[in-house]
């Protein structure tokens, strides 16, 4: 399954979009930058949002005029431990 | 959350420090500014927190020890503060970008040299290499005490010996030491050691220092207030003076000052016994696993307290995700700041995730956070 993740330069800009996509209802995640999105921002935090709610999120980027690096879809290399056994 | 990041900053703190910076909060005035009992109460306090690290850390004159807001501060005012154009330095791979980019800025800007000796698969410098490296024109080996991604420590002493017949300065990072392990500047031959308060010594972040061994001259990187000699038009020459310029972290000092006398009461060697234990734990669980690749050197009979592994080829930033997001386990992917140990290591890539014991964490922890690595694992093949 394909996830994506939305990369920043740095934690703040990352935190500022957090917490508008809470605020408008849009469901993500604080996660380490994984290192097949992350390129040259190695180390940096990114947010992880599900399929169903990326274009949601997109919106609010346009909409908030959100400064971000790159939105990057991979594929889910681990199933997270709740899918599995919950 | 078991926390297991330890090598990032301890967040579980001796219960005194808490209470000597609430005490700090309502009780001091702004040191050497002023002779009134509120700056005075600060003055002693600060005062007494340099005689007690000049102790901790073997420095001969407790007014070289200088505080900074943490060891990057320490190492910048360090590297920066006494190189100078055609200078040659000997570094290490093990480095953390706390030394690196100082050095990279001087040898882009300043005109020095720089040659890093290399490590091997496990992580470890040749000491024969490094003495290789020394020319006619180095001025400094600056050096890791401990990788802060191996957790594989560097034998000080004996850098510390050839520093000396070669008459170099010695500049020592001990982010991951100060606290975790005995250092003796005096012995181990440092000229400048540089330290931080929020790691190995528990005390809070903002916290950190420099101590400095013998007649050495560090230029200061900033300038500004000192509360003495205020008509001179240039930062006062003496030390501490001369490398603190503006309002020190007196409440962040209350807080370090507690710390260290705590790691004092309880034994700087029962401490680190406690941390080895909790490691070679994990260790012993862990590198047995299928697909778990461990990285340094376990074969030392000393090292810092930290772990770090792969599993398989899975993105040790989903794998550290995985750790907190399903068992509520702190740990650090990435690349650490420590590009050229990643390199060394084969691991710039992919990465690795990172375990750090603290003094505060319990085997039953430890037993926790290798069956989630073992789960991870065994999962990967679902």
């Amino acid at each position: 399954m394909i996830r994506y993740y939305i990369l920043f330069d740095n934690y703040e800009q990352g935190l500022a979009l957090h917490d508008l996509l809470d605020a408008a209802g849009v469901n993500n995640r604080i996660t380490p930058a994984p290192a097949a999105a992350r390129g040259s921002l190695c180390c940096g935090m990114s947010l992880l949002v599900e399929p169903d709610q990326i274009e949601r999120a997109r919106a609010v980027i346009e909409e908030e005029k959100a400064v971000y690096h790159k939105i990057v879809p991979l594929e889910n290399q681990l199933r997270s431990k709740r899918d599995v056994y919950c | 959350m078991i926390y297991l990041d330890n090598a990032a900053t301890t967040m579980h703190k001796p219960p005194c420090v808490t209470d000597a910076m609430i005490q700090a909060l309502t009780s001091l005035g702004n040191a050497s500014r002023g002779a009134h009992e509120g700056a005075l109460q600060s003055n002693r306090l600060i005062y007494r927190a340099r005689r007690t690290l000049a102790d901790f850390f073997g420095c001969p004159e407790s007014e070289k020890v200088i505080f900074t807001s943490n060891s990057t501060e320490a190492l910048n005012i360090a590297i920066q503060g006494t190189l100078r154009k055609g200078d040659h330095v000997v570094t290490t791979v093990l480095e953390h970008n706390s030394v690196l980019r100082p050095l990279y800025r001087m040898e882009q800007e300043c005109g020095i040299t720089l040659d890093f000796t290399p490590a091997d698969a496990r992580g470890c410098i040749d000491y024969e290499q490094l003495a290789h490296l020394i020319r006619k024109d180095t001025r400094a080996i600056v050096c890791t005490h401990a990788s802060n991604l191996t957790g594989n420590m560097v034998d000080i002493a004996r850098v510390g010996q050839l520093a000396k017949e070669h008459g170099l300065l010695l500049i020592v990072d001990a982010s991951q030491t100060a606290g975790a392990v005995p250092i003796d500047m005096e012995q181990m031959g440092i000229s400048i050691l540089c330290f931080t308060g929020h790691k190995s010594m528990m005390g809070p972040q903002g916290t950190g220092g420099m101590c400095i061994h013998g007649e050495i001259e560090v230029e200061p990187l900033k300038e500004g207030g000192s509360g003495v000699q205020s008509f001179l038009t240039r930062q006062p020459r003496e030390y501490p003076t001369r490398l603190e310029a503006g309002t020190l972290n007196g409440h962040g000092i209350a807080g370090l000052l507690a710390a260290a006398e705590f790691i004092n009461e309880t034994g700087i060697d029962v401490i680190h016994t406690h941390e080895m234990a909790l490691t070679r734990r994990f260790y012993e669980r862990v590198v047995h696993i299928p697909d778990v690749t461990v990285y340094g050197d376990f074969e030392a009979t000393t090292r810092s307290p930290i772990v770090a592994l792969n599993i398989g080829d899975l993105d040790s930033a989903i794998v550290a995700d995985e750790l907190a997001y399903s068992y509520g386990i702190a740990t650090r992917a990435g690349a650490h700041c420590a590009p050229l140990m990643h390199k060394a290591l084969g691991t710039g890539e992919q990465g690795a995730v990172r375990f750090s014991f603290g003094y505060f964490n319990t085997p039953d922890e430890c037993d926790e956070a290798a069956e989630a690595v073992e789960q991870i694992a065994q999962r990967m093949h679902q």
